[in-house]
């Protein structure tokens, strides 16, 4: 392990100005997070997150707690060898299972806390929403207008007439 | 789509999205949707044999389409034998490339329409040419013969493939539109059409 850290915890401020004190080893899950504190080295005043409210912030955080002994994913970004499932464990399931806002919301931090397991959990829930339902139904589901004339409709339903599901 | 987030990350949430039947569903939701569903959903075709003629009319009637195709796999659907290969020609295949010399099954009358046939008639005068002509590039391996009109379509469609897996030497140059001047005899005898 590296040298003992000389911080044992952070404070991080809400956007709505709350402070909360978490495990540093927690916070960085974070990438963002741990950048700043590795380029500012000792840190003492409370961290801004200024895209982030208490009550999403706290439900990272209680992510982040609880995936804190997760091996650090490999530094691979490339998509097309990143295996693609909707496989979500059971803790995170039940973590992902809030009201649509909430849900958007922890994936909106995830993205600009830099937390590639979450964001990734997140978006993995969302598809699932998606699966093995009707354009109307998804319509439905997030609350989408119809922007198709019924001609285009008919002429894209056409085109990828070969994928629908029969 | 969803209007708290931006489109990279509809985007991310719609490649975990494997099968075409649910990338279908989000290309006739709206027009953002199907701006980014329309690409994942061509990525990887696995032509299935009862939909191979629509695929293909897709891709033949929307050239655009065939530049988002990145994989194309033909696994146990539309097999026939495959040719015979020399060592050498095998030495040059990955296991996972050579299911592109899967010559496809004929599959009957196909419902195109008359502009899809001389579109397919075009494909086919390409490729259709004798060894002697098509071999001047390269002696180290012969140019394979792809015998069904369908994978010639697929693969002219489809500039991304990568280079080895068309496996000849024909120059594959875009289409200019649909109308050959002197269709092949053979092709229209094989799907002679019924008189209208």
């Amino acid at each position: 392990m590296a040298t003992p850290s000389t911080q044992a915890t952070v404070k991080l401020q809400s956007n709505d100005n709350v402070v909360i004190e978490v495990e540093r080893a927690i916070a960085e899950r974070s990438v963002l997070i741990k950048n700043m504190l590795e380029d500012c080295g000792e840190v003492t005043d409370a961290i801004p997150i200024s895209n982030v409210n208490e009550s999403i912030l706290r439900k990272v955080i209680e992510w982040c707690e609880h995936h804190k002994n997760d091996p650090v994913a490999a530094e691979n970004e490339n998509d097309d060898s990143r295996k693609k499932t909707t496989d979500i464990d059971e803790w995170d399931q039940k973590f992902m299972n809030v009201d649509q806002e909430m849900l958007f919301e922890i994936i909106l931090a995830a993205n600009f806390l830099d937390i590639k397991p979450l964001l990734d959990t997140g978006c993995k829930t969302v598809a699932n929403m998606i699966k093995g339902k009707s354009p109307e139904e998804i319509r439905k589901l997030f609350n989408i207008q119809n922007d198709f004339t019924p001609e285009e409709e008919e002429q894209i339903r056409r085109e990828n007439e070969w994928a629908e599901d029969r | 789509m969803f209007p708290l987030l931006p489109p990279e990350l509809h985007l991310q949430i719609f490649s975990h999205l494997q099968t075409p039947e649910s990338l279908h569903a989000l290309t006739l939701v709206n027009h953002a949707t199907n701006a980014l569903a329309t690409p994942l959903l061509y990525r990887r075709l696995e032509p299935q044999q009862d939909t191979a003629h629509l695929l293909v009319r897709a891709l033949l009637g929307r050239p655009e389409l065939g530049g988002y195709v990145k994989e194309v796999a033909l696994n146990n659907t539309l097999l026939s034998p495959m040719p015979k290969l020399t060592g050498r020609e095998l030495a040059r295949y990955r296991p996972e490339r050579r299911k592109f010399r899967t010559i496809w099954a004929p599959i009957g009358e196909l419902p195109f329409g008359d502009d899809e046939w001389d579109m397919l008639r075009e494909v086919q005068s390409r490729f259709d040419k004798p060894q002697s002509e098509t071999a001047a590039g390269a002696s180290s391996h012969k140019p394979v013969r792809l015998t069904m009109p369908w994978m010639w379509a697929l693969i002219v469609r489809t500039p991304s493939l990568p280079q080895d897996v068309t496996a000849t030497n024909v120059p594959i140059a875009p289409l200019p539109h649909p109308r050959a001047q002197n269709p092949p005899d053979r092709l229209a005898q094989a799907h002679p059409r019924a008189p209208a």
